[in-house]
């Protein structure tokens, strides 16, 4: 009874299942990872009891007593274990009583497993679940722009995680930490009959990014009521929902002013990134909207500073408005586009930022809210 | 059991009742039998115990003394002499005023008065009886068999020898507030406190030792105050001499030994971030106030007080102790330290004076490397050495080696570096700094009360200027819609929080400012040179003038020492020279 991979193919899935594992465990079992073999194919699952990730490689040489075969061992060691192996090398893995043989060439590691049976899944999804399914590169591209403005210490457990909003004809994606929310709206056609909205914990959508950074395939949501399950051929990922109800984000969402300025993406990203070098810690730099063009100014607690002039297409009132340029920054970035828009209304209240037009290259809608410093 | 008839307690009943509030233990018979000398202007006072004050406690003063027909007007229930209208009370100078003291002492043991005043021959009042009895001018009061007619009293008290902590502690506080009176107190006919008249400020200095301990007189700075008819005066200890335990803390307000609250909240507000972690601040502090604007019938013990502003009080306090440490430079601490040898230790003196010449810059081998590297720079004026001296080397990377005209100086450098950095950088913000506040797209809600709802109704100018904007909803939440920048997101409802209840408790918040000084405090530690830093001597010396021009240079943001001297006295000690 041996198991054969490649040991290429295995240290990707384990690195990808390794992302959930925590490495500080109450529970020895949850920082193993199992293994199992099914068909031509070698399993590898790890879990937090929040997120839970499996993912597949085939197997170098099929042994037919094998198949079926479970167990669980360190997560950490057994990558780092494979990490120092060299990098064409096929590893053979047998089980024996409480350990796992492994053998390289010479080499030669026994490492203590625990009973596959111990090993915590999360429950079945149950009914009424709903179904659809969404081209890989666009939701990696949905999740890039907004994942952002997901909140990473808030008392409110309903902002550390993104909100998944499902329509009869379109899917929303929103992210908002309290200070600035990003939105993106995928119109796809399905067959849903009722819209759903659920909350997706931070740690399971940058999983989702991870593993979607060499899939092309479609993926498969399915979405219950305490779970949802993201998949396709090469890995399944199920995580725990946020419960709570999500901020009314459309009201944020509607435009206050009707002063708009167009400004080249890049020019903008480049100076808010040059000027933030002398702001203080906190990263305020102000901006200052007048006709054809904008300033963009900051000064630090030492009293040095920054100033940058940049062109824009602009006719409003002048507006003097302060941000986190951090928050700039990370708008910017997320615009593929060569010019942007600033829709702004007083140096107050907030400001939204989008692409000057739709992006043609995929049929999706994409903003960004900001609110101002008051200085 | 039948129904119990209502009827009125007879007066011997109400006065032990009543006595039972006042006189808890023997320490508190002290407490009011050295008040009363105090308020009858007496310079001697004579104590003597036996059994730790249960058998005998005996006060004897030189004081004005009380006359024959008032001997027997003394020992009852509100009778004083202190107070006779309420404009007094509201204007009280003295220490008693309730006219309760003796009355309840009497009720609970077996008093004796004797008393002469006026240059005539003295009487005793004993049992109710007046009788001829020769005694010098002044008072003397003996009480014995403390609690014999209320048992249950005498079951609570401790052990002998804690009630003799406690009686000895008692006195120690009185004795910091008069330092023109004589003060003895004998034991089981043992003298075991001797505190002579100060005249002068070595003499109370003498005093503070006795009572404090030398260890506090050296790391003690003088502190003297006045403003708008308040005065604080008195010894605060270096933050480096800080306690674990608020267990020396010594407070009056005019005159009177008070635990209060808020003035020792003002007092550590003034230590903040000079203080390790935890620790109390050491002082012995007299506040002067008008005795108008102080309200001390509070409470049956008087330990608490009451201002009319208490704010300003706040404030004036915590402003005097910041300033003292902060203008408490590496040069003061050289001169408050040689007052002390000066005052304490005469032998110290003469070994001084004998060394003083030979000290600074003559002989030596540490010197002869001095001169090779400085020599130049100090030629010039060789009298003025700085008070941290010049470097002559590093240790282990981690500490510098200075010497000073007193010895030794050891310098962490970490520390001291630290400090300089945080103060720079808190001058800088002062200067450069606006107040900035990120507005939230969706508000914070808090859940509060309804004292924190008129807080925040009272308060809203002052929350502004803050940056705090923050609306009302109902009587029980408010939505924060905008905080200071610099605020960590997950701590602005709790800060809230505590800025109103400190604006609850003393009016005052200096939350936000801590808040920033915290961050500030880190990123100077993160800016500032390590330990394993190897400098050169030029270095080091730039480093030790600037700590000599720097506030608080004293201690490092966390409270830690930043530097030590180790005197060529205390040098020569370990090697036994001059023994």
């Amino acid at each position: 009874m041996k198991i054969s991979v490649k040991r290429k193919e295995l240290i990707h899935s384990l690195a990808i299942v390794n992302g959930v594992i925590e490495m500080r465990q109450v529970m020895p079992i949850i920082g193993n990872i199992l293994l199992r073999v099914s068909g031509e194919r070698l399993f590898c699952m790890g879990t937090d009891s929040t997120v839970e990730l499996l993912h597949s490689v085939p197997l170098a040489k099929v042994d037919a007593k094998a198949d079926g075969m479970q167990t669980t061992v360190p997560a950490r060691k057994m990558m780092d274990i494979c990490r120092s192996l060299p990098d064409d090398c096929v590893i053979e893995m047998v089980p024996s009583d409480n350990f796992l043989q492994i053998k390289v060439g010479s080499s030669h590691f026994s490492l203590k497993t625990l009973p596959a049976e111990d090993f915590p899944s999360m429950p079945e999804l149950g009914e009424d679940t709903m179904t659809f399914l969404l081209p890989a590169p666009q939701l990696r591209r949905a999740l890039e722009q907004t994942h952002f403005a997901m909140s990473k210490d808030d008392m409110r457990q309903y902002l550390k995680g993104m909100c998944i909003d499902v329509r009869q004809d379109n899917v929303r994606f929103v992210a908002t930490d309290g200070h600035r929310l990003a939105c993106d709206i995928y119109d796809m056609k399905s067959d849903i009959q009722e819209a759903r909205q659920v909350i997706v914990p931070y740690k399971a959508i940058n999983q989702l990014l991870t593993l979607l950074q060499d899939n092309t395939d479609d993926i498969t949501f399915v979405i219950g009521h305490k779970q949802i399950k993201v998949h396709n051929d090469h890995f399944t990922m199920i995580s725990n929902l946020i419960e709570g109800k999500y901020p009314d984000y459309e009201q944020v969402m509607v435009k206050e002013g009707n002063s708009v300025a167009v400004i080249t993406t890049e020019l903008f990203h480049q100076a808010v990134r040059r000027v933030a070098i002398l702001s203080t810690e906190q990263r305020l730099v102000q901006l200052n909207f007048s006709p054809k063009t904008v300033h963009i100014d900051a000064k630090n607690t030492e009293g040095e500073s920054a100033t940058e002039k940049i062109d824009a297409d602009y006719t409003g009132s002048e507006i003097k408005i302060a941000f986190n340029a951090n928050y700039l920054i990370d708008a910017l970035k997320a615009i593929h586009t060569e010019k942007m828009c600033i829709t702004l209304n007083d140096g107050n209240t907030r400001s939204i930022f989008e692409s000057e037009k739709p992006d043609e290259a995929k049929s999706s809608q994409w903003l960004c809210v900001i609110m101002p410093v008051k200085v | 059991m039948g129904m119990a008839i209502i009827r009125e307690l007879n007066q011997r009943l109400i006065d032990q009742i009543s006595a039972g509030e006042v006189i808890e233990r023997p320490s508190s018979i002290i407490k009011e039998l050295l008040e009363n000398s105090l308020d009858a202007s007496a310079t001697q006072i004579e104590i003597t115990l036996q059994q730790s004050g249960l058998r005998l406690i005996q006060l004897r003063d030189n004081g004005v003394g009380i006359a024959k027909e008032d001997l027997i007007m003394a020992l009852r229930r509100h009778a004083t002499s202190k107070i006779s209208n309420l404009d007094e009370l509201l204007a009280i100078g003295s220490f008693g005023f309730r006219g309760e003291a003796l009355a309840s002492i009497a009720a609970v043991s077996r008093t004796v008065l004797t008393s002469s005043c006026g240059g005539q021959s003295g009487w005793r009042m004993e049992n109710g009886t007046i009788t001829a009895a020769p005694h010098p001018q002044g008072t003397t009061v003996a009480v014995s068999d403390l609690f014999y007619n209320t048992p249950a009293r005498r079951k609570f008290l401790r052990s002998e020898r804690t009630e003799l902590r406690h009686l000895l502690q008692c006195s120690r506080e009185i004795a910091l507030s008069c330092f023109d009176v004589e003060l003895s107190i004998t034991h089981n006919k043992r003298r075991i406190n001797h505190l002579p008249v100060c005249h002068n400020d070595a003499d109370k200095k003498d005093r503070l030792a006795a009572i404090c301990g030398k260890d506090f007189i050296t790391h003690a700075i003088p502190v003297h105050q006045e403003n708008n008819g308040i005065v604080l005066e008195g010894w605060i200890a270096e933050p480096a001499y800080a306690r674990s335990q608020a267990d020396m803390f010594y407070l009056y307000v005019n005159k009177r030994s008070i635990n209060d609250r808020s003035i020792y909240h003002a007092i550590r507000q003034g230590y903040r971030d000079v203080l390790y972690h935890d620790r109390h601040p050491a002082f012995v502090l007299h506040l002067t106030v008008d005795p108008a604007t102080v309200d001390v019938n509070v409470h049956p013990t008087k330990r608490e007080v009451r201002f009319t502003a208490p704010q300003a009080v706040h404030s004036f306090v915590t402003g005097v102790i910041q300033h003292t440490l902060a203008t408490h430079s590496p040069r003061n601490a050289q001169e408050s330290r040689q007052i002390k040898v000066t005052s304490t230790d005469s032998a110290a003196v003469q070994l001084r004076h004998q060394q003083t010449p030979s000290l600074p810059l003559t002989g030596g081998r540490a010197d002869s490397a001095i001169r090779d590297l400085n020599l130049s720079s100090i030629k010039e004026k060789s009298e003025e050495i700085p008070p941290l001296g010049y470097a002559l080397a590093q240790l282990k990377n981690i500490y510098i080696l200075a010497e000073n005209a007193e010895g030794l100086i050891i310098v962490d450098m970490h520390a001291a570096h630290e400090r300089i950095t945080y103060e720079k950088m808190k001058q800088e913000f002062a200067q450069y700094s606006s107040i900035a506040s990120q507005s939230l797209l969706t508000p914070i809600t808090v859940n509060i009360n309804t004292q924190e709802y008129a807080l925040v109704e009272q308060h809203s100018a002052l929350l502004a200027n803050m940056g705090l904007e923050i609306d009302l909803v109902g009587e029980e939440q408010l939505l924060i819609r905008s905080y200071p920048t610099r605020l960590a997101h997950d701590k602005v409802s709790a800060l809230v929080r505590d800025l109103l209840s400190d604006l609850a408790q003393y009016g005052v918040s200096e939350r936000i400012t801590d808040h920033y000084n915290d961050l500030l405090s880190s990123m100077a530690c993160y800016h500032s040179i390590r330990a394993g830093r190897q400098l050169t001597l030029a270095e080091m010396n730039a480093l030790l003038r600037e700590m000599e021009s720097t506030s608080y240079s004293g201690s490092c943001n966390h409270g830690r020492p930043t530097w030590v001297v180790q005197s060529i006295t205390e040098l020569d000690k370990l090697f036994l020279r001059g023994q």
